[in-house]
């Protein structure tokens, strides 16, 4: 992160742990023919919430985005993180997955949304759990130009 | 238990840097649209392309050429600003780990969450690890 601080957290469950570290190891290239491969793509990802930069620009073009249930996802090109804010600018990751597969079979999205809301549950996260929807309540920017 | 996601240094770098510069392209397209009737058509219509194309390239969905680069710039009338400088010495006290290895470091630790109390409380997530945090506990541990 060159000379950059941290300034939000991301804590992930031991599956997910793993799911990065299958992204790793796989190296695949892009689905949908992006410039970056998905484990660059989760890099970037990664980096740009963790310093604190601009993840939400406008209504079209954003890369969080809340869902049901307080259950939030972090896009890339090629892939999505669910997970939940267990604070503002604290994210506890718990699945990732190709878009192109969510998308493909159209019951998974539901299913990993209630899989988070009963894993959030289970690790006793319900009493740590942002419940607003809005990007500003889950995510503070230490860069933003006027 | 610390996670290590280490895409290595040419990766890292292309993925920085794309990244970056499509940021900037995002930014600048808000900021035109905040300070002037500006649609995402507009700069479509004005580029002679589909307004999904713009999506693409701008989702990252789409590879950023330096056409690409320069056209977007154009059509959101901006001047472009490119140096390459020489790396500086990365020690950043605490966080030397950067310096030891320049990863993106994954910690293991608890967080420290603020309680309804206002006062520092630790959260039961036992079973989860962090993938980042940035409390001493944790970087005495990875170190």
């Amino acid at each position: 992160m060159g000379d950059e601080l941290p300034y939000r957290s991301i804590h992930g469950t031991p599956s997910f742990l793993e799911w990065l570290r299958l992204r790793l190891e796989s190296d695949e290239r892009s689905t949908i023919g992006a410039d970056l491969t998905p484990s660059e793509q989760l890099h970037s990802l990664l980096e740009t919430f963790i310093v604190g930069r601009e993840l939400a620009f406008n209504r079209q073009f954003h890369f969080v985005r809340p869902g049901e249930r307080a259950v939030w996802e972090l896009k890339t090109a090629d892939l999505r993180v669910f997970g939940w804010f267990a604070q503002k600018d604290c994210f506890v990751a718990v699945f990732g997955d190709f878009k192109d597969r969510i998308v493909d079979y159209s019951g998974l999205i539901g299913g990993y949304r209630d899989e988070v809301v009963r894993i959030r549950r289970e690790l006793g996260g319900e009493a740590f759990c942002v419940w607003e929807t809005g990007v500003d309540d889950v995510l503070s920017v230490r860069y933003r130009r006027s | 238990m610390s996670f290590l996601f280490d895409i290595g240094g040419r990766k890292r770098k292309a993925a920085s840097f794309i990244t970056k510069v499509r940021n900037e392209l995002l930014q600048a397209l808000v900021e035109e649209k905040a300070a002037r009737p500006f649609s995402q058509q507009q700069l479509a219509q004005k580029l002679g392309v589909n307004r999904s194309v713009i999506n693409r390239q701008l989702n990252g969905e789409a590879n950023l050429t330096l056409r690409t680069v320069a056209d977007l710039a154009w059509a959101l009338d901006r001047e472009i600003s490119f140096e390459l400088k020489k790396r500086p010495d990365q020690s950043v006290g605490n966080y030397c780990v950067y310096h030891e290895n320049d990863m993106l470091r994954i910690g293991s630790g608890q967080a420290p969450l603020v309680g309804s109390s206002g006062s520092p409380a630790y959260a039961t997530v036992s079973d989860a690890k962090h993938v980042r945090s940035p409390t001493a506990s944790t970087y005495e541990q990875v170190m």
